[in-house]
């Protein structure tokens, strides 16, 4: 069975609801639709241990976010349980970079079940799947016997996924976070880990996929090919 | 192995940058390519190749199969294979390594073995 797991914003778009289904309808798929409301996750756990195999977040970056967390944290989850998206509205570089340009595209991508396991990551007690991000400042970061720190103003980012040309190195199959910092010097740096500590003397929170705050201190650590996800054939990984 | 004075530009085939505003405290270990230009202090271990920019300031014994110093170092230097000194590196440690080339203008206080039989950093 199908989850659609619709964006709370589109309850006022249903010009923008009818085109999708009329789309999903065309191509012969169907199934059940959970808003991306306040409880919806306890929802969607009940959907998944009644049996659902396909989820499709409906929305944009934190739509996805909240559906992974949601879904990833129930214990009955399988490893046949794909997930899908049918991007909306701006804030979609995570569905870009799976291939996924458009509604109307998405629609054949999961009619066309192409499907590519990729890497997520824990920090703190909250999942995310493209990056990470906090502030140079008082950062440190503990991993592997070293600590490392930024000595200028800036950005630490976490990269699960990024297929911007600057960071190709971000395979989400490869166990691995890329880790770039950039300053106002504009020097690259980078490096890969796996698990990390994350400590901020000033209390700068982590954002993570560009849409969740989370407090640090906080523990990342890679979960190796661990969702299945539906992509397009226009991804920047994998087994093109 | 990276050019003489030269550091690669393809991100692809190095595993680790650390930039000129970073800095590493404690053991750093990999399995690739890596550049320094920041500060480091504990130690380095590689088994690929090691570039020390000329602004890098590192206090850290250093292994890799491949090492290019222009920067400063205090510590103790083991190089596998090649070891090529650059005009600006200043080096205080001992060095062992199975070739070495030195720039005029270099500065080394220490020993330096060369030997065939150097010992093979992480191998």
């Amino acid at each position: 069975m199908n989850i659609f797991v619709y964006d709370e914003s589109l309850k006022n778009s249903p010009k923008q609801i009818k085109t999708i289904e009329n789309n999903l309808n065309n191509l012969g798929l169907n199934g059940k639709i959970i808003y991306c409301s306040p409880g919806f996750d306890h929802l969607l756990q009940t959907e998944i241990i009644n049996g659902a195999h396909t989820i499709i977040s409906v929305g944009n970056n934190l739509t996805i976010h909240k559906t992974i967390n949601a879904a990833i944290k129930t214990n009955e989850i399988k490893e046949n349980i794909s997930f899908g998206i049918i991007p909306i509205g701006k804030n979609n570089s995570f569905a870009e970079q799976l291939g996924i340009k458009d509604d109307k595209s998405a629609c054949q991508i999961i009619l066309a079940r192409r499907l590519e396991k990729i890497d997520i990551a824990l920090a703190g007690k909250e999942y995310f799947i493209e990056s990470a991000k906090i502030k140079t400042k008082g950062t440190f970061i503990k991993t592997g016997g070293y600590q490392l720190e930024a000595l200028e103003d800036g950005y630490i980012s976490f990269y699960n996924l990024n297929c911007s040309t600057k960071n190709k190195n971000a395979d989400p199959q490869d166990g691995f976070l890329e880790i770039i910092i950039n300053s106002k010097t504009k020097n690259n740096n980078f490096l890969k880990i796996n698990k990390a500590q994350i400590e901020n003397l000033f209390n700068h929170p982590l954002l993570l996929d560009g849409s969740v705050e989370i407090a640090a201190p906080a523990d990342i650590e890679v979960l190796k090919q661990k969702i299945l996800f539906i992509v397009g054939k226009n991804r920047c990984f994998g087994s093109l | 192995m990276f050019k003489k004075d030269q550091k690669p530009d393809n991100f692809k085939e190095v595993e680790t940058i650390i930039g000129e505003s970073v800095r590493v405290k404690g053991d750093f270990n990999g399995d690739g390519d890596i550049i320094i230009e920041g500060l480091v202090e504990g130690s380095v271990q590689t088994k690929g190749s090691l570039f020390i920019g000329e602004k890098s300031k590192i206090s850290a014994n250093i292994s890799a199969k491949n090492i290019i110093i222009n920067g400063e170092i205090t510590g103790n230097i083991n190089a596998s294979e090649q070891l090529t000194i650059g005009s600006s590196a200043k080096i205080t440690g001992d060095v062992e390594c199975g070739k070495v080339a030195v720039e005029s203008g270099a500065i080394v206080n220490g020993k330096i073995s060369v030997s065939s039989t150097s010992k093979e950093g992480l191998q």
